[in-house]
C-alpha cells in the first residue's frame, strides 16, 4: 500500500465508522484526544487506531461468502459495537488483540499471551461471548455478557497483564 | 447432500487426514507462528463444518477458486476424540467432501483444533 492510499484509508477509517454512529461521542477522535494526554494514553490510542483501520478494511473488503463456506459479510452495527467495546478494554501493558471476522458477520478480538488466551466475540449490538483459558492454572471461563456486565470483560483482560 | 444427522462413518480410519480451507483473514500470528483462529472451525449457518478427506483429493482441488486460502490438516481420530462424527458428503467438484458434525464449544473443540491442525498449504493471502 503506498503512502497516498494509506492516508486515504486512514481518513476513511477514522470518519467512516464514526460517522455512521457517533454513539454519544464514544467513537469521536476529539473526545479520545481530549481524554488521552499522557504517553500511556497515546499508546492506547495508537492501538485503537490500528484496530479501527483493520476493522474498516474488513468492512470494506469482505463480502458474503468470504470464508468460502457461506460466511456473512461483516455487519456494520456489530463492528461499531465491537469498536466501542474494544476501545474501553485496551491497556498499555497488554498487546492489542487480533481482529478476526466471524462467519456470522461479527468480529472477534483474540489475545494470546503466553499460556493465557482470551476471545471476545461481538454477537449482537449488546451481546458478547467470551472465552478465557490459562493453561498454566487450568482456569477457564466461557460466558455471554451484555454491556451491563462489562466489568467481567475488564477483569479478564486484566488477567493478561504481565505477571511480576 | 448429507444433513449432518448420520452416524460416524467408520470406514474412515482414525489415521486419515482431514483437510479444511482457512481464509487469510482467519489466520493470526502468534509466538508459535501463524495459526488458524479457533473461529475457523465452526459449523456453517445451515450445515455442519465442511472438510475434505485428504487421501481422496488434492490440495489444488481443496483450494478450488480460493488460491489465496490456506489448508490445514488434522486426523480423523483427533476429531472423533473431540466428539465429532465424520460423514461422507460428495458434492459437485469434490467427491471427497465431508461433514464434521458434533458440538463445537470454544474451549473444548475450536481452540483444540486450532492448536492441533497443521498447515498443508500456507495462506498466501495473509496480510499481517
Amino acid at each position: 500500500m503506498n503512502a497516498e492510499l494509506r492516508s486515504e484509508v486512514t481518513y476513511y477509517s477514522t470518519t467512516g465508522i464514526q460517522f455512521i454512529e457517533p454513539a454519544g461521542g464514544v467513537l469521536s477522535d476529539d473526545a479520545l484526544i481530549a481524554s488521552r494526554d499522557t504517553d500511556e494514553d497515546l499508546a492506547v490510542e495508537r492501538q485503537a487506531e490500528a484496530i479501527r483501520l483493520k476493522m474498516q478494511d474488513l468492512l470494506d473488503r469482505l463480502e458474503d461468502g468470504w470464508d468460502s463456506y457461506g460466511a456473512r459479510a461483516p455487519q456494520r452495527h456489530l463492528f461499531v459495537a465491537g469498536l466501542r467495546l474494544i476501545e474501553g478494554l485496551l491497556h498499555t501493558d497488554i498487546a492489542a488483540p487480533q481482529v478476526i471476522p466471524t462467519n456470522k458477520g461479527g468480529v472477534q478480538f483474540e489475545w494470546n499471551v503466553g499460556s493465557r488466551e482470551l476471545e471476545i466475540e461481538v454477537v449482537g449490538a449488546d451481546r458478547f461471548e467470551v472465552f478465557f483459558e490459562d493453561e498454566s492454572t487450568g482456569e477457564t471461563v466461557e460466558d455471554e455478557v451484555t454491556s451491563r456486565k462489562l466489568g467481567v470483560l475488564s477483569a479478564l483482560v486484566n488477567k493478561l497483564k504481565p505477571t511480576v | 447432500m448429507a444433513d449432518g444427522d448420520q452416524a460416524d462413518d467408520k470406514t474412515i480410519p482414525d489415521e486419515a487426514v482431514i483437510w479444511r480451507r482457512v481464509a487469510p483473514d482467519q489466520a493470526k500470528p502468534t509466538d508459535e507462528g501463524l495459526i488458524p483462529t479457533p473461529s475457523a472451525f465452526r459449523d456453517s449457518s445451515d450445515s455442519p463444518m465442511s472438510a475434505i478427506l485428504a487421501a481422496d483429493s488434492t490440495t489444488e482441488r481443496a483450494l478450488g477458486e480460493c488460491p489465496d486460502n490456506g489448508v490445514v490438516g488434522i486426523t480423523a481420530g483427533e476429531l472423533r476424540a473431540l466428539g465429532q462424527r465424520l460423514i461422507r458428503d460428495p458434492v459437485d467438484g469434490e467427491p471427497a467432501h465431508l461433514l464434521v458434525a458434533g458440538p463445537k464449544p470454544r474451549g473444548g473443540f475450536q481452540k483444540r483444533v486450532s492448536k492441533a491442525a497443521t498447515w498443508v498449504v500456507y495462506p498466501e493471502g495473509h496480510r499481517d
